[in-house]
């Protein structure tokens, strides 16, 4: 079976779920050869790079491949895979790679899954993929087909080896005419506070209930030397700015101290404090997605360990 | 101007839920059922179309027991509702159930939301979009009306945002933050009762994924700071001033 | 209403506001935002009788209204002004186009003027406002669109006999070109007179300069006689605003207009009726609203208005807000901008009601005008979620069913749970609050606890209790509330105990209220331990604690319970200190109406009853009401005053004295 890796690039830089793919495209390969395939107007430009985990790299160029286009992509991407069966597709679980996906899948007629974690190829294809918020992990075998359109989550396979293949590039036009059309790209807003660049971060969840509790955590990060951030429902219930907000569709953090309060860990948010130095979560679900990320849990009510916490903090100050 | 919103009669993936002795499905009495979290996004927005400009919603839903959800959307401002009395876990087999149900449908705009609470797969909107040889685009927060189709922000990684065109018809699912949801007053609820509820004759097919094991998965990481919560902020405080954070 | 019983309502009137040796007198205040809460402002006395009279009053006047308007065309023809009576806003506008020679128009504060006043700068007049944010008592003369006219000075409770009858002072001699607008608190029908009360050098200068004078009264202000109207118009100074003016002040009411006639034969006044759907609301539910006399005592009583958030110091805008507001929310069905700014701060205390002089339920209209936005969906995220969760979990704070009996751990003794088929004698109806929530929890509990000491066969009704609905009625949800109701009859029935003993007062209050009549008594606990102790089946030990008792409304002001928590404490040995304000003044905690799910910052009153507390030197603020509890419980946190005091309920109370 071909197994075939999307690139995601944007505005000259390659998504480092790119290289994931590769390295779990070199992890099922077996004896066949890991493609990457690359699409853009310019796209050779990451031909080399990506050309070091794969055996081979075909960088797609065209005008009308400049801006990404789940229309368009999926079918230059089909004529790339004409003749070419069975294959299995790889994309990025990014918030473009899970639109690309069921586009491509549908022009396959192929089964798609969404933040597959894991994927074993024997005489079926089988995947493991998270439901019900990170809570329930769902193990299934696909229907036999020619064709496999997976979305993977990033950050599951950061490691893996150098194969250092070639690279073609060729011209493939699409053959429809575009319908969406991308008009331009609008830059983050920039906050008072940078959370990318603080050394603590006290992030806070929906476990926090109220808007009013906010006091606690304030005072808890005040106490440490540290900012507040949220994550995404703290933003759209509007008790943070969204400069405030840690995950994929905010702010990626490394902070030496994450501390979690009533965080469950949506996978999305994982994704932006996953590489945190030291991670601590304070959640009272034990089966709260965070707590496979953190490096030490508290499993009890943040509202009778917090309170706590800062007690004891202010008497260290005095 | 006709729009056919999807909602979803999802699971609320609390604590409580317990997966069942098969291993492969819940247990249907723990679980506690309401509208999709993202579809009421989407409904909303149906509805503050329909105000705006106006237009027909059609709220569609597939599931045996979808009815109240369907229901709140009649309440909601929806003026018809089509309900595809089947249990799926599968987002194509869902898809194609819809496609069939919609085919006499004039579209002009199909709304759905992001992704479901309970499954979180994101599939069925850009399926059936697919299906429908619909334009589309998913992670929406905004949608404005121009003279040719539609302009839309989608929601990127890193606060960034990317604004495309689209023409009409097509297709969109909406991100939560998109809006604010309105309520539907219980009495609404019952006032809508006048409304149809139509049940689409449709059967499905095949299924594109088998269910082999559900499970928790293992907490695997997290060193456990147990005990009563003096114990446990005590613990912290130590550990944070071995870490040199204090 | 005879001379003699309008003489008896006045001296009543003057009695009770009577003004106390605590109240000083205030100096000019340069800033009205500044307004310190006055703890000295109580209802003291019953009002109940002069109540009755005032109502009488209004009532009367309304019934006769249409007579009285064909009097007036009649009685004010014979006057200097000219009589006018407009239907409409728009009617309105063409009057004063005709009338007014002058596009500037200077206008006193009054609700009525309010009415019209978009309407008038749709139309392109100039409007100058004389209440502005600052007072100014120098005369100093500038041009017309200054603050030359100096905002009103809001006048102390004085006693009557300072409010005297005079007529107004027209100056002789050259007047402004500017048209005055100017709201009336009466109109005499016989004999023909416009009573209007006046502050020191707001009303009086307007009403001196300006050329046209318009005087602009609803119709609702239509009164017989003299003697009404004089009465209805020195009502307003008793029942004003806290008092921020000094007393030297004088302030002066009532007018004719045989003056204006004699002064200047170039100025002209003209009185116009408006009516703009008044005569619709007679004719409705909610006609009391017309018995307003714009007094403001409700304002002024009100925790919200100005306290409990910043953002709600816009004066004149609710508990009843513009009557034009009333007029459009009633008649139309449909909600102001200005209304639901301010609609969810409301914490139902009561407290308006309780000083209404004409009796209006304001509370109810609040409700009900909840209830028209909550048809319509528009209501805050956090009310919708805390709505959707009744329905789908029974309890508003999204907590799953299956939690709801975690309060029982470790409580020793037996609880029977009448849901999985055990019988008892009394019904202890938890709550939400004290089921999920870790703090109130140990409410929960206590009163277990002393049930068990006290060896009363009691049950729960475990997973399957729901919400009473009390708050879900006050946010407006009232087919939320049939369902629920509904479904815990049901449960009541099956249940089959002799008496219902609930943790929350406003469980309490609308099990006793609003539910349809049950076939058992409903106690609140604390009045139920009360009965217990006195008859001595209820051990305990004298327990020393320095505390104070605090009212909740819904046990206090709505259900006039007042004297057994405080009984109980007396009878284990606790000599109580009171706030200065308590009993039916008590200070609401800011919890009722939804709030604890809408409001998203602690509100300054709790604080500033912590503050008294603490000033008092207690060592224990005890509560009656899980709300109260938690409120005060992080306004102690909020204050940083955890050393210094702590919050108790009664029960947590009992349970230490417990042998």
């Amino acid at each position: 079976m071909e197994i075939f890796a999307i690139a995601e690039h944007r505005r000259g830089e390659l998504n480092p779920v790119s290289f994931e793919l590769l390295n779990l495209t070199n992890l099922l390969k077996g004896g066949g050869k890991s493609i990457a395939v690359v699409l853009g107007k310019n796209a050779h430009v990451f031909a080399e790079q990506l050309a070091k985990y794969a055996d081979k790299v075909l960088a797609i160029e065209d005008e009308a491949l400049e801006n990404y286009d789940p229309e368009l992509y999926s079918d230059v991407i089909l004529q790339v895979l004409k003749g070419d069966k069975p294959a299995l597709v790889l994309i990025g679980n990014t918030i473009s790679g899970a639109e690309l996906a069921p586009c491509l899948a549908v022009k396959l007629n192929a089964p798609v899954q969404t933040d597959v974690v894991n994927v074993e190829i024997s005489d079926v294809i089988r995947i493991s993929k998270y439901i019900c918020q990170g809570k329930v992990m769902v193990d299934a075998k696909l229907r036999n087909s020619e064709f496999y359109v997976l979305a993977v989550r990033q950050g599951v396979f950061k490691n893996g080896p150098e194969v250092r293949g070639n690279f073609e590039v060729i011209s493939i036009k699409p053959s429809t005419a575009p319908r969406r059309k991308f008009i331009k790209y609008i830059e983050p807003e920039i906050g008072e506070v940078d959370i990318s660049k603080e050394d603590v971060l006290i992030t806070v969840g929906r476990g926090l209930k109220d808007s009013s509790n906010m006091v606690i955590a304030e005072e808890l990060a005040k106490l440490l030397g540290g900012v507040i951030a949220g994550t995404r429902p703290t933003v759209d219930y509007g008790w943070l700015s969204k400069d405030r907000q840690v995950g994929t569709s905010g702010k990626t953090v490394t902070p030496k101290l994450y501390l979690g309060v009533g965080v469950s860990g949506a996978s999305q948010h994982v994704m932006g404090m996953k590489d945190s130095e030291l991670i601590i979560a304070i959640n009272k679900d034990p089966r709260a997605p965070i707590f496979e990320v953190a490096e030490y849990g508290i499993i009890g009510d943040i509202f009778e360990i917090v309170p706590k916490v800062i007690d004891k903090l202010r008497q260290i100050k005095r | 101007m006709n729009i056919v919103v999807l909602v979803k009669h999802a699971f609320a993936p609390e604590p409580g839920l317990r997966i069942g002795t098969d291993g492969k499905s819940f247990e249907k009495q723990t679980l506690v059922y309401e509208m999709n979290e993202w579809d009421s996004y989407a409904v909303e927005e149906a509805i503050k179309i329909k105000e705006q400009k106006g237009a027909e919603v059609v709220a569609v839903s597939v599931g045996k027991d979808c009815d109240d959800t369907l229901r709140r959307c009649l309440a909601l401002g929806a003026d018809r509702a089509i309900k595809i009395p089947y249990d799926s876990m599968d987002s194509w087999q869902i898809a194609e159930a819809i496609h069939m149900s919609i085919k006499g449908e004039r579209l002009d705009l199909v709304l759905a939301g992001f992704q479901s609470q309970d499954l979180n797969n994101g599939l069925v909107g850009p399926i059936l979009a697919g299906m429908l040889r619909l334009s589309y685009a998913i992670a929406v927060i905004s949608i404005e009306f121009e003279d040719e189709g539609v302009r839309v922000k989608r929601e990127l990684e890193g606060g960034f945002q990317e604004e495309v065109r689209l023409p009409l018809p097509c297709l969109l699912a909406v991100q939560t933050g998109i809006n604010q949801p309105r309520y539907a007053s219980i009495r609404g609820i019952l006032r809508a009762k006048t409304k149809e509820i139509k049940e689409s004759p449709v059967i499905l097919k095949s299924s594109t994924f088998e269910i082999e094991k559900l499970y928790s998965p293992v907490v695997k990481k997290a060193k456990r700071i147990e005990g009563s919560a003096e114990e446990v902020s005590s613990k912290l405080i130590e550990l944070l001033k071995e870490r040199g954070l204090l | 209403m005879t001379k003699e019983r309008k003489k008896r309502a006045l001296n009543e009137v003057v009695k009770l506001y009577e003004p106390t040796s605590e109240r000083k007198r205030y100096k000019y205040t340069q800033i009205l935002s500044k307004r310190r809460f006055d703890p000295s402002l109580t209802v003291s006395g019953d009002l109940s009788s002069v109540k009755d009279e005032l109502t009488q009053l209004r009532d009367n006047s309304l019934n006769s209204l249409t007579e009285l308007i064909k009097a007036a065309e009649k009685n004010f023809d014979t006057t200097q002004v000219e009589f006018v009576y407009v239907d409409n806003v728009g009617d309105f506008i063409d009057f004063i186009k005709r009338f007014a020679r002058s596009r500037t128009i200077v206008k006193t504060q009054s609700e009525t003027v309010n009415e019209v006043e978009q309407y008038l700068l749709k139309e392109g007049y100039e409007i100058v406002d004389t209440f502005k944010e600052e007072y100014r008592l120098d005369e100093t003369e500038s041009n017309i669109s200054n603050s030359l006219y100096t905002p009103a000075e809001r006048f102390p409770a004085v006693s009557l006999e300072s409010v005297q009858e005079k007529p107004l002072f027209f100056t002789k001699g050259e007047v402004r070109d500017c048209t005055a607008l100017i709201g009336v608190n009466a109109v005499s029908v016989e004999p023909p007179e416009i009573h209007i009360l006046q502050h020191y050098s707001n009303i009086g200068r307007v009403l001196r300069d300006s050329r046209d004078l318009i005087f602009l009264a609803g119709v609702d202000k239509l009164v017989p006689d003299r003697d009404c109207a004089a009465l209805q118009t020195r009502l307003c100074s008793l029942f004003g605003l806290p008092p921020i003016a000094s007393w030297e002040a004088e302030p002066k009411t009532g007018s004719n207009f045989e003056d204006l006639g004699r002064i200047s034969s170039d100025r002209r006044g003209c009185l116009v009726l408006l009516n703009n759907g008044r005569t619709d609301l007679l004719n409705s539910d909610n006609r009391e609203v017309l018995r307003c006399l714009s007094c403001r005592s409700c304002l002024s009583h009100c925790p919200a208005y100005g306290y409990f958030s910043k953002s709600n110091r816009k004066r004149n805008r609710f508990p009843l807000a513009d009557m034009g507001d009333i007029v459009t929310v009633v008649k139309f069905n449909k909600i102001t901008p200005q209304f639901s700014e301010n609609l969810w701060t409301c914490s139902t205390c009561g407290m308006c009601n309780e000083v209404c002089p004409v009796s209006i339920d304001i509370l109810g209209l609040w409700e009900k005008c909840r209830g028209i936005v909550v048809e319509s969906g528009r209501v805050p995220a956090k009310v919708r979620e805390a709505l959707e969760s009744t329905y789908l979990h029974g309890n508003p704070w999204q907590y799953p069913k299956s939690e709801r009996t975690r309060w029982m751990e470790g409580v020793s003794g037996k609880i029977n749970l009448i849901d999985k088929g055990a019988k008892a004698e009394v019904l202890y109806y938890v709550g939400c609050l004290p089921s999920f929530d870790r703090r109130a929890m140990e409410i929960a509990r206590s009163i277990a606890t002393i049930l068990n000491v006290a060896n009363v066969d009691f049950g729960v009704l475990g997973e399957e209790e729901k919400c009473c609905g009390n708050e879900i009625l006050r946010i407006g949800e009232r087919g939320l509330f049939d369902e629920l109701a509904r479904e815990n009859v049901n449960l009541f029935n099956m249940a089959n105990v002799k008496c219902m003993v609930t943790t929350s007062p406003h469980c309490y209050n609308v099990f006793k209220n609003e539910y349809p009549s049950l076939n058992f008594e409903i106690m609140h606990y604390t009045s139920y331990f009360l009965k217990l102790l006195v008859s001595g089946r209820l051990p305990f030990n004298n327990l020393k604690m320095n505390a104070i008792f605090h009212d909740p409304c819904y046990l206090g002001r709505h259900n006039g319970i007042y004297e057994d928590a405080r009984n109980l404490l007396k009878k284990i040995g606790i000599e109580l200190h009171e706030f200065r304000r308590n009993r039916v003044d008590s200070v609401c905690c800011g919890g009722g109406g939804g709030r604890m799910w809408t409001e998203e910052t602690l509100n300054e009153l709790v604080k500033e009853r912590v503050r008294e507390a603490i000033k008092m030197g207690v060592d224990v603020i005890i509560t009656a009401c899980p709300f109260c509890h938690a409120n005060f419980d992080e306004a102690v946190k909020v204050e940083g005053a955890e050393e210094k005091v702590s919050v108790m309920d009664v029960a947590e109370v009992l349970r230490e004295a417990l042998p």
